[in-house]
């Protein structure tokens, strides 16, 4: 793995890291990875066919029906004090298109 | 003064019983560190409640239990950190369907208790608010991740403690603390309200000295949920009533990389088991993988999981002068720690298109070839049985390497990768024995209470 993989991983990870991290990084995702690799090794199921296991049970979409229920206004409340910036009743983010 | 609850077990009042558990707080826990904060009011008020329920004879199952919650479950109205910086201040706004179902069956929610960050830990010391020590060796680690639920329990500070189980988080500081610690069947808790690590491994579960009341707590909190899809079979499923347990497997591979000490302890508790059941050794060969199979589809589930942390909802604050791209990944840098950062790194490096064929999909193949190892074993046998860990709890400070924390993990992950019930218990009164480990069929928990 060389360091310029590592910064393309760190960009779409969306983490600004830094040099020293970057290099640390590098070393470490190699040897984890290098020792990983051994699962590569292994032959597909017995079944024949090389399924992918996502989740441990048969379980179905199930859907509900859509319902409206009215916003305990305190619970409104709560959830408008955990914005990180606010114009008291919206959220503020930065501008996203230039 | 003794009352009786509705099982007709006599106790202490909820009110002593409370006040028992905050006295062992305030004596220990200025060096333990087990709580991220106690909810000393609210439960001092609940206790009361509850015993004036328990005199009039309405009291829910769980009548004066005091209970700590894994600070990655959410309690409405308190502090949700994660034991990140990230989250150093969030306040939960809904409780977690186990607290609700904990809440309704009058237990005492004593307080929200420390892990390591997002839960991405073995030892407990990856927390970035605090360390819990282990009450038993204040010198040694508790485990982790769920290591203020471990400490916890074992400085007598609660009854019952919640945890989260990734990759063995809720077995690891059992063992380490001496205790029982219970990860029920994948899709039997509901993880509504869980800070989620890895969204097909995650289930919550339970570290008690009891095991009686480890299995009370675990009848409250499981079933079917819809806020929970996963959870859409447990109803069902628990209904039936469990095969009787007649053989147990031990499954030679549990054994390699065991501490000398604790493999010999835990084969004279298989030696005492084959006066009562059919003992066979078996062989699972994928257990040889578990580490890696179970570190890459983690980074994976995980990589993603963590997108929703971008320093601009909620949490912490990103800088609003830049434009968002920047601001997004500042804030993650400044907010996350180092094994967070790794994670997310290995998980987003094997599921981008160009290596997620030799990475990530190779990862769920190998897991279903697990899967089906288990299966075909498990049609002869009830329990398979081995060590919890492969060492004690080590020394603060002891130099291990990225790869040797990671295997500590080894005998706990194939029941989340697979998705089986495990339970552990100790070998003896001193931790530094190790816990024996079994693990059951699909729903079939109840079974792993019963193993004498």
């Amino acid at each position: 793995m060389d360091a310029a993989t590592v910064k393309k991983i760190s960009e779409v990870a969306r983490l600004q890291l830094s040099e020293e991290e970057l290099r640390q990084l590098t070393s470490e995702m190699d040897e984890l990875l290098g020792h990983f690799k051994v699962i590569q090794d292994i032959k597909p199921s017995k079944s024949g066919h090389a399924k992918e296991s996502h989740y441990m049970h048969d379980l179905k979409n199930a859907m509900r029906d859509d319902s409206v229920v009215k916003c305990d206004p305190k619970q409104t409340e709560s959830i408008r004090k955990e914005f990180t910036k606010s114009d008291g009743k919206h959220l503020t983010a930065p501008k996203s298109i230039k | 003064m003794i009352m009786k609850n509705p099982n007709h077990q006599p106790t202490a009042s909820a009110e002593e019983n409370l006040h028992r558990k905050l006295e062992a707080i305030d004596k220990r826990d200025g060096e333990v560190k087990a709580f991220i904060e106690v909810y000393r009011e609210e439960s001092l008020k609940k206790a009361k409640e509850v015993d004036k329920r328990i005199k009039d004879g309405k009291a829910g199952p769980l009548a004066g239990l005091v209970i700590a919650v894994k600070n990655n479950i959410t309690v409405k109205g308190k502090r949700l950190t994660c034991a990140s910086k990230m989250l150093e201040n969030h306040r939960a706004v809904y409780d977690a369907t186990v607290v609700e179902r904990l809440n309704a069956a009058d237990a005492i929610i004593v307080g929200s208790v420390n892990l390591d960050e997002f839960a991405c830990g073995v030892d407990g010391t990856y927390s970035a608010l605090q360390r819990t020590k282990n009450p038993l060796d204040l010198e040694r680690v508790p485990g982790g991740s769920s290591a203020g639920s471990g400490a916890s329990v074992a400085a007598g500070m609660c009854d019952a403690a919640l945890g989260s189980d990734t990759g063995g988080s809720v077995r690891c500081p059992a063992a380490f603390c001496n205790a029982y610690g219970f990860k029920p069947t994948y899709g039997t808790v509901s993880r509504y309200g869980l800070a989620d690590l890895a969204m097909s491994l995650d289930q919550i579960g339970i570290i008690s000295k009891d095991k009686a009341v480890m299995k009370r707590v675990f009848e409250v909190i499981r079933g079917t949920d819809p806020r929970d899809q996963t959870t859409q079979l447990a109803d069902a499923m628990l209904k039936k009533k469990p095969a009787e347990t007649k053989v147990i497997g031990v499954p030679k591979e549990f054994f390699e990389g065991v501490d000398k000490h604790i493999a010999t302890g835990v084969k004279k508790r298989i030696k005492e088991l084959e006066k009562r059941y059919e003992v066979r050794e078996v062989s699972i060969p994928t257990l040889k993988y578990t580490v890696p199979i179970y570190q890459l589809t983690m980074a994976a589930e995980f990589s993603s999981a963590m997108q929703k942390y971008d320093g601009l909802r909620y949490g912490f604050a990103a800088e609003r002068n830049e434009e968002l791209y920047t601001s997004f990944a500042k804030a993650r840098d400044a907010a996350l720690g180092k094994e967070i950062k790794r994670r997310i790194m290995i998980g987003t490096y094997i599921t981008m298109k160009e290596f997620k064929d030799a990475w990530y999909s190779q990862a769920l193949k190998a897991r279903e070839v697990m899967k089906e190892e288990f299966a075909s074993v498990m049609k002869s046998i009830d329990i398979l049985a081995g060590p919890a860990m492969p060492t004690g709890p080590w020394k603060f400070g002891e130099k291990m390497t990225q790869l040797e924390m990671y295997a500590a993990d080894m005998l706990t992950i194939a029941a989340n990768l697979t998705g089986t019930p495990a339970i552990i218990e100790p070998l003896s009164s001193d931790f530094k024995d190790g816990a024996i480990q079994f693990y059951g069929r699909h729903f079939e928990d109840d079974a792993l209470f019963h193993i004498d």
